[in-house]
């Protein structure tokens, strides 16, 4: 199923948690050679009404979740 | 003495008009707590049941209901004896009203699942489903809960994957059809005749419950799970309602409705953080305690002939305990996921949450040969060695002249190298299937259970552990 972090679609298996779509996130930024954000520890998500999911909540095809780089 | 018997009636008849015509503008205060997704966790109850109760003594009509998912996650609960009873008994004490079936009701098996449900004081809802081609008694689709003289109607909603069944192992739900959440929702819009508020208790994520909100105006309020969204501050979407209150009873939600007359006037939703609440019940608080001390944690479960001595003989250990499960081609574990170093003797089901403690879930996919070969040639450790353990079949990781890898070759097991042409089928955790980024088709589906489960499950019914070494992964300098 295809997913968005931060608007960057992700390819991820069915039952995927929002904790696989920011490994899938992080591994992909790696593999860019993009900077990557550092502590992925105390990360706060949101989906795309601004309500926080919790990482270990359960994705849907389409679904938009996002996180603050910074964080 | 007639004209008081004239009164009277006048009185009565006024009385009923008033009534009957709505404009009785008494208001009447419910109360709805709720929790979702609490996934086995018992350490918030005392807080839970001190909130509830408190409200209780304040408030006439106070509910307290789940959205589902009550079950796994916490192994002191997941694998007492019997599976799930310290839950249930907690809830129960803290005064449950209702209950809709999530996906993860269904871990534990049917049998299971009929016992726990027998053991609650409070209904298991779900109107999705029909279970009369198993073993399981028909649930509720709705429940009706009286606050005074006002009906509060429930109706409870779960998930389905691509496979058209709730997100949990399909051996768990043998002989039950399942029907689309949303459309079947559509069927109960009689509720609104049946009680003064309908209340969708749903467990299919917060965007089916939008969507659900923009299809049927008529629901008052959503309460939510499956997503694991905290909604702080809850909005109406199409003017219902919509709120979840995240995860493993991190915050509880609080729903109130005023009526005046049978009108539903007001509607409000807050979140209360749990680790904020000021009081906890001390006999919940004692009882939490003690289920906490799970003797089933220590009960042995097998027996290793031999020690596994290193991460190489536990990963063959557990890379073939995955293969087995699903009669898979090929299963791959990380190294990094093996927790412990050895294991030896008696096993315990408390050594193999230790050895496994994350909760990754059992992912099947089906993978070509370049695909497995960019698997492995992108878990290469920095000495060019798999930073995973093969079951099915071995690794050979060529070098070129100036120690660069030239090429990365998988052998079955009678040692021939794979077809090109052909899929086979893959077993890995959860994390390998997110976090080793490799292009591939198939993306895979997850398999309903968890890693540790499905080792816990294997060592039962083989309970003499033993593997037969061999070096699984080779360098090749060309």
């Amino acid at each position: 199923m295809k997913v968005f972090v931060n608007d960057t679609g992700i390819d991820l298996f069915e039952g995927a948690t929002v904790r696989d779509a920011l490994n899938k996130y992080f591994a992909s930024v790696l593999k860019r050679g993009e900077k990557d954000s550092g502590s992925r520890t105390g990360i706060i998500v949101y989906d795309q009404h601004g309500n926080r999911v919790m990482t270990d909540g359960s994705l849907s095809e389409d679904e938009r979740i996002y996180f603050d780089p910074g964080t | 003495m007639n004209v008081n018997i004239y009164r009277k009636i006048i009185l009565l008849l006024v009385a009923g008009i008033f009534i009957f015509s709505g404009c009785d503008e008494r208001e009447t205060r419910v109360v709805i707590f709720h929790t979702n997704d609490s996934h086995s966790q018992l350490d918030h109850f005392p807080a839970l049941a001190w909130l509830v109760n408190n409200e209780r003594e304040k408030e006439e009509h106070v509910f307290l209901v789940s959205a589902g998912d009550i079950f796994s996650g916490n192994p002191m609960v997941d694998y007492y004896d019997p599976k799930g009873y310290p839950k249930i008994d907690l809830m129960n004490r803290a005064g449950y009203n209702v209950n809709t079936l999530g996906n993860h009701e269904f871990d534990y098996g049917l049998e299971v699942l009929a016992d726990r449900m027998e053991q609650a004081d409070f209904p298991f809802i779900l109107a999705n489903l029909n279970t009369a081609g198993s073993s399981l008694a028909q649930p509720d689709a709705f429940a009706i809960l009286r606050a005074g003289r006002h009906r509060i109607a429930f109706l409870g909603l779960v998930q389905l994957n691509s496979q058209g069944i709730p997100s949990a192992h399909p051996d768990n739900m043998t002989g039950i059809e399942f029907f689309p959440p949303v459309e079947t929702a559509g069927e109960y819009e009689y509720l609104t005749a049946r009680a003064d508020a309908v209340i969708g208790l749903t467990h299919h994520g917060f965007v089916s419950d939008t969507i659900m909100a923009s299809r049927y105006p008529w629901f008052d309020v959503i309460i939510g799970g499956h997503s694991h969204t905290l909604t702080l501050e809850p909005e109406e979407y199409n003017g219902v309602l919509v709120t979840q209150a995240g995860s493993n009873m991190q915050y509880i939600g609080k729903v109130t409705l005023v009526f005046r007359g049978r009108e539903l006037v007001e509607k409000s939703a807050v979140m209360i953080r749990t680790s904020g609440i000021e009081g906890a019940d001390p006999e919940i608080a004692a009882l939490v305690e003690m289920y906490n001390d799970n003797p089933a944690l220590n009960r042995v479960i097998g027996r290793l002939a031999e020690p596994l001595k290193n991460k190489d003989e536990l990963g063959i250990f557990i890379t073939e305990t995955y293969r087995k499960y699903g009669n898979f081609d090929f299963a791959f574990q990380n190294y990094g996921g093996i927790r412990v170093n050895s294991m030896k003797g008696d096993v315990r089901v408390r050594d193999i949450f230790r050895m496994d403690p994350f909760g990754n879930e059992l992912v099947g996919m089906d993978l070509s040969y370049p695909e497995l070969k960019r698997l492995i040639g992108n878990s290469l450790s920095s000495r060019n060695t798999p930073s995973v353990q093969i079951a099915g079949g071995t690794i050979e990781v060529h070098l070129a002249a100036d120690r660069t890898v030239s090429d990365v070759k998988i052998f079955d097991l009678s040692g021939l190298e794979l077809a090109a042409e052909r899929k086979y089928s893959v077993a890995m955790p959860s994390y390998m299937a997110s976090a080793f980024d490799f292009e591939r088709e198939d993306q895979g589906t997850g398999m309903g259970i968890i890693t540790a489960a499905v080792l816990i499950e294997h060592i039962e019914k083989n309970p003499d552990i033993g593997i037969t070494y061999s070096t699984r992964s080779r360098i090749v300098q060309n």
